[in-house]
């Protein structure tokens, strides 16, 4: 089993090694993030075997060339930017140490990717047994069976009424990863997908622990890395914890909600560039392309990270900036801001589109669709205390979220990490819509509460148990104004800028952060 | 450096100055000791909560790695698996398979194991062949009962 594991992973991740590293740079994230967007190729391979033709693996090879040659290229015209820009300052300045044209990873990358992997490594032990819970025969593995199947499998056994208990609107990224392993194993194992399932879902926490643990990118302080690391390794474990037996029995909600959350602590907290921009829109795309619920979730985690990046005025130096003078604005100012958000938005939210077209194409259904006998009132009550049931950790982090913006609130902004209420809107507004589903859903309330409230809230409670870390490490970090680096050069010579994106910590005037470098908390 | 010559100049202010500022140095001395107050319940709660979160992770894998529960795993993998084989040997490759009669969970079950194998259908009129597991002693609780629909 051994090795068909290790065929499968490979065949998964080292077509997007390149990929990867053309989207979000070299960095620890980085380490983990390759499966997935491994996984986000053959979902797309998956679509293409469904609307077109052929098998899994053609679309799969077709797609993995096509990336890395964009990548290479890239890449190549990134590299010989660096070497111009290394042999000018050596013409101006010819006693300078010259910068670096490779970077090389620092000890603390180094440090980050081990920790995160040993903390995703603990749980995956469980993998010894066969363990597959019931939606993961009953859905996952079916799907993915449905795909390797070829085409002519997988649009005809979406649409067969026999297969209905399946949810057959359900996003493909989990049984198209799982049907590449089949396919890398040249056998239709049922654990092999399961075990892919599992990595991928320790892929999407390591790189939500990374996420966190550079949050203090930009300070010195050894005491603070090294609680963002702990912070960092404690999410992965309380990731497979909140999911239990689910976070390894091949179900997709833990792979959903840490995409999510990856997407919002690199788009939402972490500073303005262009490559946490684009690696915190290939979370989204997993969570979105994973399951519906996180569809909907990453729809609204992009929205907001559309709002954050997108200044008010063209010529702003950033969203925040725009609102600070949106007294001096005028009302088309406003009308501009919010369509180049939206189309922002839509253009960041076309992956996942394309599987609901392709869901209403072939016209496949859904089990939670439909009208209900039971009275919204009945399902509302029954629903919010349902849900509120399975949030046992919300008093605390709100508890925590209030003390810290009241005593650290500064030190939060040295450190440059995004405001919290974007991560309490995205908690918000998930939990809305998860709501809305309960509420306007087609099944029988109680039994589907009990089914699946404390599978669907795993994003809300992982947010929140990461928002209490974000305020640990900024609690540590207090005091430490004098030790955190100036991020504005680094940004610089940040070698990929999209237009329209405001850069680094614009947020902070020039002369307002070296006053405050200089003040202490 | 800072922050260690700025108190040097609080300190030297304080000597300076009298009584008329006690009333703002009491003052500021509570700020100062409520918000010390305040971080350190922000890290011992914040720790406290992570580190607990995270070691009932660790109590939930061990849990899933007992005897019992490996047994119970590898024990439903195997009865699927038996049941695959048995539908495998019994049902022709693509032939037209009604798997309607017997509990929800068992039609459910075949039509698992069917995929790739045989094709399910809604209608027993549509099927060439018909299959349903019955309670026993058999294949992970069940028997696999299969006859040909003429």
């Amino acid at each position: 089993m051994i090795e068909h594991v290790i065929a499968a992973l490979a065949v998964l991740a080292l077509p997007a090694v390149l990929p990867t590293i053309a989207l979000v740079g070299a960095r620890p994230i980085t380490a983990f993030m390759t499966p997935l967007v491994g996984a986000v190729l053959a979902s797309f391979a998956a679509l293409f075997e469904g609307v077109l033709g052929g098998t899994l693996l053609l679309w799969f090879v077709i797609l993995a060339v096509l990336s890395n040659v964009v990548a290479i290229r890239h890449i190549g015209t990134d590299f010989n930017s660096r070497m111009a820009r290394v042999r000018s300052d050596a013409r101006s300045t010819p006693g300078r140490v010259p910068r670096q044209i490779l970077v090389r990873p620092s000890t603390w990358s180094i440090l980050t990717v081990m920790v995160m992997a040993v903390a995703v490594a603990w749980p995956m032990q469980a993998l010894k047994s066969p363990i597959i819970v019931w939606d993961g025969y009953a859905i996952w593995t079916l799907h993915a069976l449905f795909i390797y199947g070829g085409h002519g499998s997988f649009p005809a056994d979406l649409t067969n009424p026999v297969y209905q208990f399946s949810n057959p609107s359900y996003p493909p990224l989990i049984p198209a990863g799982g049907a590449l392993s089949f396919a890398a194993a040249g056998d239709a194992d049922l654990r092999l997908a399961v075990i892919i399932t599992a990595v991928l879902n320790a892929c999407a926490l390591a790189t939500v622990g990374c996420a966190i643990a550079s949050i203090v990118d930009n300070t010195v302080r050894t005491l603070s890395r090294i609680t963002a690391l702990i912070a960092g390794g404690c999410i992965c474990l309380i990731g497979f914890g909140l999911s239990g037996v689910y976070g390894v029995g091949g179900y997709a909600d833990l792979l959903w909600a840490a995409s999510a959350l990856a997407a919002v602590i690199i788009g939402l907290f972490l500073p303005r560039r262009a490559h946490n921009l684009l690696a915190a829109w290939v979370c989204a795309v997993v969570a979105g392309l994973t399951k519906n619920e996180g569809f909907i979730t990453a729809c609204l985690v992009l929205a907001l990270i559309a709002m954050r990046y997108v200044p008010l005025r063209r010529n702003a130096t950033s969203s925040t900036e725009g609102v600070v003078n949106a007294m001096s604005s005028n009302r088309l100012d406003w009308l501009a801001w919010c369509i180049r958000t939206t189309l922002l938005t839509a253009a960041m939210v076309i992956p996942g589109v394309f599987w609901y077209a392709f869901v209403n194409f072939e016209g496949i259904g859904s089990n939670f669709v439909g009208r209900s006998s039971q009275s919204l009132q009945v399902r509302f009550d029954a629903t919010a205390p349902a849900l509120n049931a399975n949030l046992h950790v919300a008093p605390l982090a709100i508890g925590i979220a209030i003390v810290g913006y009241v005593v650290v609130c500064r030190t939060r902004r040295q450190l440059s990490i995004g405001n919290d209420l974007w991560l309490w809107g995205a908690t918000a507004g998930s939990l809305l819509a998860l709501i809305v589903t309960y509420v306007f859903g087609a099944l029988e309330i109680h039994w589907w509460l009990s089914t699946s409230a404390s599978r669907t809230t795993i994003f809300a409670n992982l947010t929140m148990y990461a928002d209490i870390a974000v305020w640990l490490i900024v609690a540590v970090s207090f005091g430490a104004g004098g030790l955190i680096h100036s991020s504005i050069e680094s940004d610089q010579e940040s070698p990929a800028q999209p237009s329209g994106v405001a850069v680094g910590e614009s947020r902070y005037p020039t002369g307002e952060r070296k006053s405050s470098m200089a003040r202490s908390d | 450096v800072n922050r260690r010559n700025r108190w040097t100049t609080d300190d030297r202010r304080r000597r300076m100055s009298g009584s008329r500022h006690s009333g703002g140095r009491r003052s500021e001395g509570f700020a100062r000791f409520g918000r010390a107050f305040a971080l350190s319940l922000i890290i011992a709660v914040a720790s406290v909560s992570l580190l607990a979160a995270a070691h009932t992770s660790v109590k939930t894998t061990a849990s899933l790695m007992t005897r019992g529960e490996v047994a119970a795993s590898r024990s439903a993998y195997e009865g699927y698996l038996c049941v695959q084989k048995a539908f495998h040997r019994a049902v022709p490759k693509g032939a037209d398979v009604y798997l309607g009669h017997g509990p929800p969970f068992t039609s459910q079950l075949l039509a698992e194991v069917a995929t790739l194998w045989a094709r399910p259908v809604i209608r027993p009129s549509d099927a060439r062949w018909s299959a349903s597991l019955v309670p026993s002693n058999g294949c992970g609780g069940f028997d696999l009962r299969v006859h040909r629909i003429s």
